[in-house]
C-alpha cells in the first residue's frame, strides 16, 4: 500500500530545475549589468533585432560622414587661405595699376611692373596650393598642377603671348615701333584678340589645367555640396589677363596716350579680377556653412539616435542588480533547502 | 484450531514476509533508477482461506502519458533551438560581426571616406579589402548554412539508426510481456523496459500507445502512423552525401508513409526528428534564399551600364560579380549566388587589377566608364554607390522579408527574421522543459519510491516477524509441557 506521493527521486529532483534556472539567469544578469545591454539581443528583441542592428549601422554611418567632414572642412579652410593670397595679390596689383595711371615715368612704370610680377607669382603659388596631396583649384583633377607659372623660363603662356602679339602686329611687345600703336589698335588688340585667349578655349591649353567640374562631397545623407573651386573660374582668368597686360605692356616702349588706355583697360580687368575671386570665396563660405549645420545636425541626429538604440537595447543596470541580488539569495535558499532535503532520512533516527 | 495449525499458520507467515523484504530492498536497490516503478508486496487471501503475496506494480497511465507527450514536444522544441542556434552563430555574436549587415555596412562607410577623398589610391584598396570581406562572409555563411543542413542530415540518420533499433528491443521486450503475462509470471521488469523503451523512443519521435489484451502494446506515430504493432516497423531514411542551396534532403519515410515536418518557431514537431527535418528543410533553406537576395541585391547595385550617349551594350557585373557573370534581372531568387559571389578580379591589384576601376567604372571596357578622363578628384560613381545601398529596390517576396526595401534594410531584416524565431523558439522550449520536468516529477511521486516508507515497512515487517517467531517458540513450549506431560 502507498501511503506517501513523493518519491525519493522526486525529492532529490525537486530543486534541480530552479537551481539551474536561477543560475543560468545570474550568468545572463552579470553580463548585462557590465555591458548594460541585453546579453542576448536577439533572444530579447527578437523581430525587432532589425532595428537594433540599422540603428547600429546608422550610428557608423553617421560618424563616418562627421569624419569626412572633418577631411572637407580642412580642404574648404586651406582653399579659403589660398583664396585670401589671391584676393590679396589682386589687390596689389590693383593698387599698382592705379599708383601708375597716367604716368609716364620709367623708373615708377618698373616699379610697378615689378610689383604686378610678383602679385601674379604669389597669384600662381597660391593657385597650385595643394592640401592632402590633392591640388585644391583642379577641380576634379586633383593629381595635376592647375596652373602655368607664366614667369618661368620659356613657359607655355607667355610663350603664346608673345606669339599672340607678334602674330597681330608684326613686331614683337618691346619692338620701338610699339610707339606707332594707336589707342584704338591697341583696344581693338586687347578687348578683340588677347581678352578671347582668356576666355576661350585657349585658357585651357595655355593658362590651366584644371577641370571645370569641381569635387562634390556628401555632407549629410541627403545633401551634396561643391568642396572646391577651380582655377577657370573668371576671377582667375581677369587675374591672369590683368598681370599679362602689366608685365608686357604697361612698360613698354608705347606712347603716353596708349599707355593711359593699356593702363584703364588693365585696372578694369583687375577690378574683375578682385570681385571674381571674392565671389569664390563666398561660395566656398556657403559650403563651409552647410558643413557646420550638417554636423550639428548629424551630432544631434547621432545623440538621438544613441539614446533610441539605448532603449532598444539597453538595461536598466539598477533593476538588474536588484534581480542579481534577489536571484542569488533565491540560488543559497536553494541549495541550503537541498543540502537540508537529502539529510532528511529515516535512517537517521533508526 | 490445533497448535499445529497454530506452528503452519506462523510458518506461513514467515514466508510471506520473506518475500514482503525482498521486494522491499529491491525496491531500495533501485530508488534512484527513473524507470523503476515501485512495487507493492499485498498480502491476499485465497478462496479456501490461505494466505499469500501477490505483487503489484505502481502505475499511471494518465500521467505517463502526459509525461512521454511532455518528453516528446519538449525535446522537439530543444532540437528546433539548437538549429536556430546554429544559425545565428554563423551571423556571430550580439553585434552580429560576421553578419551580412554589419559587413556590407563596414563597406559602405569605407566607399563614403573614398568618395570623401576619391585621389587616395589606399582608401581605393580598402575599399577593395571590404568588399572582400563582404563576398567572403557571404560565401561563408552561405557554405556554413549548408554545413547546418548537412549536419541535421547526418543527425537524422543517427536517430533513424537508434530508433530502429529501439523498435527491434521493444519488439522483443513486448514479446516476452505478453508471454510473460499468458504463463502468470510477475512481469515487472518487463514492464519497467518497456516503459524506459517508450521514453526513450519519444524523445525521437512522438508516439501514441495503445494497450491491448493480454498486456500486449501497439505504437503509433503522432499522426497515426504505425510504428509497432506485433512487429516493428521499418523507419527508412537515405543520407544525402553534400547539400548545396539547390539540394533537397530525403523524407524520412516511417512504415513507407513520409514523416512530416514541423512548423512554427513554437514548433508542431514530436520528437527531434520532425524539428530537424525543419531546420533542414525550412529554416535553413530559407535563410540560403535571404543570403541569395543580399549577393544578388549587390550584383544589382555596383552593376556598369553602357555610359554612352545611346546605349547599346548591356548591365555588366562591376565590384561584385558571381560564377555566371551576368547581371541577374528582376526581383527572382538566383539560387547558390551568394556561395560563389567575389569582387571583380579587374579591381583586385594582386590578380593584376586596377582598384581605381571603382572610383571611374569601365571595368567592363571603355564604354562603361563615367569618369574616361581619370580625373582623380571624381567622386559622383562612389557616390552613387553609397547611396543605392539605400535605397529602395525590389527582393522576390518567396525569400519571406519585404519585396521592397533598401539592400540594407532587407538585410537588417533578416537578422530580425531569424531572431524572431529563436527567441520564440527559445521562450517556448523554457516553458515546455518545464512542463516536462513537472509531469517527470509527477510521475516520479507517483511511482518512484520512498526511502522512507521503505524503512517504516521494513520495520513493520520486522516487528511482525518477530511476533511470528515469537509465536512458533511459544507453540514449541506448550507441545514441549504437553509432551512432558503425557511421558
Amino acid at each position: 500500500m502507498k501511503t506517501s506521493f513523493v518519491s525519493n527521486l522526486a525529492l532529490q529532483n525537486a530543486m534541480r530545475l530552479t537551481i539551474g534556472r536561477g543560475q543560468n539567469e545570474i550568468q545572463k544578469l552579470n553580463t548585462e549589468i557590465v555591458t548594460g545591454r541585453y546579453a542576448d539581443i536577439g533572444l530579447a528583441l527578437g523581430a525587432k533585432t532589425s532595428n537594433s542592428v540599422t540603428l547600429n549601422s546608422d550610428v557608423t554611418r553617421l560618424n563616418s560622414i562627421l569624419d569626412s567632414n572633418a577631411l572637407v572642412t580642412q580642404r574648404l579652410s586651406a582653399s579659403q587661405s589660398a583664396l585670401n593670397m589671391m584676393s590679396d595679390s589682386a589687390q596689389q596689383m590693383l593698387e599698382a595699376f592705379i599708383a601708375v595711371n597716367g604716368s609716364d615715368d620709367a623708373n615708377r612704370l618698373l616699379i610697378a611692373q615689378r610689383d604686378i610680377e610678383s602679385a601674379l607669382g604669389a597669384f600662381t603659388i597660391a593657385g597650385n596650393t595643394s592640401a592632402n596631396g590633392e591640388y585644391l583649384f583642379s577641380g576634379i583633377n586633383t593629381n595635376t598642377k592647375p596652373l602655368e607659372d607664366y614667369l618661368a623660363a620659356g613657359s607655355a603662356p607667355k610663350a603664346a603671348f608673345d606669339a599672340l602679339f607678334l602674330g597681330h602686329f608684326t613686331f614683337a611687345q618691346d619692338d620701338p615701333a610699339a610707339a606707332g600703336i594707336t589707342v584704338a589698335q591697341m583696344d581693338n588688340f586687347i578687348s578683340n584678340v588677347l581678352e578671347p585667349e582668356f576666355t576661350g578655349a585657349a585658357w585651357n591649353t595655355d593658362w590651366s589645367s584644371a577641370s571645370d567640374t569641381n569635387v562634390t562631397s556628401r555632407i549629410l545623407k541627403n545633401e551634396v555640396v561643391e568642396s572646391s573651386t577651380n582655377a577657370n573660374s573668371v576671377g582667375m582668368r581677369n587675374f591672369a589677363l590683368a598681370a599679362v597686360i602689366g608685365a608686357e605692356l604697361l612698360n613698354s616702349p608705347i606712347s603716353a596716350e596708349v599707355r593711359t588706355s593699356v593702363n584703364a583697360s588693365a585696372i578694369e580687368y583687375a577690378g574683375l579680377a578682385v570681385t571674381g575671386i571674392d565671389n569664390q570665396r563666398s561660395t566656398l563660405g556657403v559650403s563651409e556653412n552647410r558643413i557646420t549645420k550638417a554636423n550639428t545636425a548629424l551630432e544631434s541626429q547621432l545623440r538621438i539616435i544613441s539614446l533610441h538604440l539605448g532603449d532598444v537595447e539597453g538595461v536598466d543596470a539598477y533593476e538588474a542588480s536588484t534581480r542579481m541580488n534577489s536571484l542569488m539569495a533565491q540560488v543559497e535558499t536553494s541549495y541550503t533547502l537541498t543540502a537540508r532535503i537529502q539529510q532528511m532520512s529515516l535512517m537517521n533516527y533508526l | 484450531m490445533s497448535l499445529t495449525s497454530a506452528l503452519s499458520t506462523a510458518q506461513t507467515s514467515l514466508s510471506n514476509y520473506a518475500t514482503q523484504t525482498s521486494v522491499i530492498s529491491r525496491n531500495i536497490s533501485n530508488a534512484s533508477d527513473p524507470n523503476y516503478a515501485r512495487r507493492d508486496a499485498v498480502l491476499t487471501n485465497s478462496l479456501i482461506g490461505a494466505q499469500g503475496v501477490s505483487i503489484q506494480r505502481a502505475t499511471d497511465t494518465a500521467l505517463f502519458f502526459r509525461s512521454i507527450a511532455d518528453t516528446s514536444t519538449s525535446s522537439a522544441q530543444n532540437t528546433l533551438l539548437t538549429g536556430l542556434s546554429d544559425l545565428k552563430n554563423i551571423l556571430g555574436g550580439n553585434d552580429y560581426e560576421s553578419s551580412p549587415s554589419v559587413l556590407i555596412a563596414t563597406m559602405r562607410d569605407t566607399l563614403a571616406t573614398y568618395a570623401a577623398k576619391p585621389a587616395e589610391a589606399t582608401l581605393a584598396q580598402m575599399a577593395i579589402a571590404d568588399a572582400v570581406t563582404v563576398a567572403n562572409g557571404l560565401q561563408e555563411a552561405s557554405q556554413a548554412v549548408q554545413t547546418v543542413r548537412f549536419e541535421a542530415d547526418k543527425e537524422i540518420e543517427r536517430q533513424v539508426d537508434s530508433l530502429n533499433e529501439l523498435l527491434a528491443r521493444f519488439e522483443i521486450n513486448n514479446n516476452k510481456v505478453v508471454s510473460g503475462t499468458l504463463t502468470g509470471k510477475d512481469v515487472s521488469a518487463e514492464l519497467d523496459e518497456r516503459e524506459g523503451l517508450i521514453k526513450d523512443i519519444s524523445s525521437i519521435i512522438g508516439v501514441t500507445q495503445v494497450s491491448r489484451s493480454g498486456n500486449d502494446m501497439a505504437l503509433y506515430t503522432s499522426d497515426g502512423v504505425t510504428l509497432f504493432e506485433t512487429i516493428a516497423r521499418p523507419v527508412d531514411f537515405a543520407p544525402s552525401s553534400g547539400f548545396a542551396a539547390s539540394v533537397d534532403g530525403n523524407q524520412v519515410f516511417v512504415d513507407g508513409v513520409p514523416l512530416a515536418a514541423g512548423q512554427g518557431a513554437n514548433t508542431t514537431g514530436r520528437g527531434s526528428l520532425q524539428s530537424l527535418i525543419q531546420i533542414r528543410d525550412d529554416y535553413a533553406p530559407e535563410m540560403q534564399t535571404q543570403l541569395d537576395e543580399i549577393a544578388r541585391a549587390l550584383v544589382v547595385s555596383f552593376a556598369e551600364s553602357d555610359q554612352s550617349p545611346t546605349p547599346t551594350l548591356p548591365d555588366e557585373p562591376g565590384l561584385f560579380t558571381w560564377a555566371s557573370g551576368t547581371v541577374p534581372t528582376g526581383a527572382t531568387i538566383v539560387t547558390g549566388i551568394a556561395s560563389s559571389i567575389t569582387v571583380n578580379p579587374a579591381l583586385i591589384q594582386s590578380l593584376g587589377g586596377d582598384p581605381k576601376l571603382l572610383r571611374d567604372g569601365g571595368i567592363n571596357g571603355a564604354a562603361y566608364s563615367s569618369n574616361p578622363t581619370g580625373a582623380t578628384g571624381y567622386s559622383s560613381l562612389l557616390d552613387s554607390y553609397v547611396l543605392t545601398l539605400d535605397e529602395p529596390m525590389g527582393f522576390d517576396a518567396a525569400a519571406g522579408l519585404s519585396s521592397s526595401a533598401s539592400l540594407m534594410e532587407f538585410a537588417a531584416q533578416s537578422i530580425g527574421w531569424l531572431e524572431l524565431n529563436r527567441s520564440d523558439a527559445e521562450s517556448a522550449a523554457e516553458s515546455r522543459e518545464a512542463s516536462r520536468f513537472r509531469s517527470v516529477e509527477a510521475l516520479s511521486s507517483i511511482t518512484g519510491v520512498s526511502l522512507d516508507e521503505e524503512m517504516s515497512m521494513l520495520l513493520e515487517l520486522e516487528q511482525s516477524y518477530k511476533a511470528s517467531a515469537r509465536l512458533i517458540t511459544a507453540v514449541d513450549e506448550m507441545l514441549q509441557a504437553l509432551l512432558a506431560v503425557a511421558r
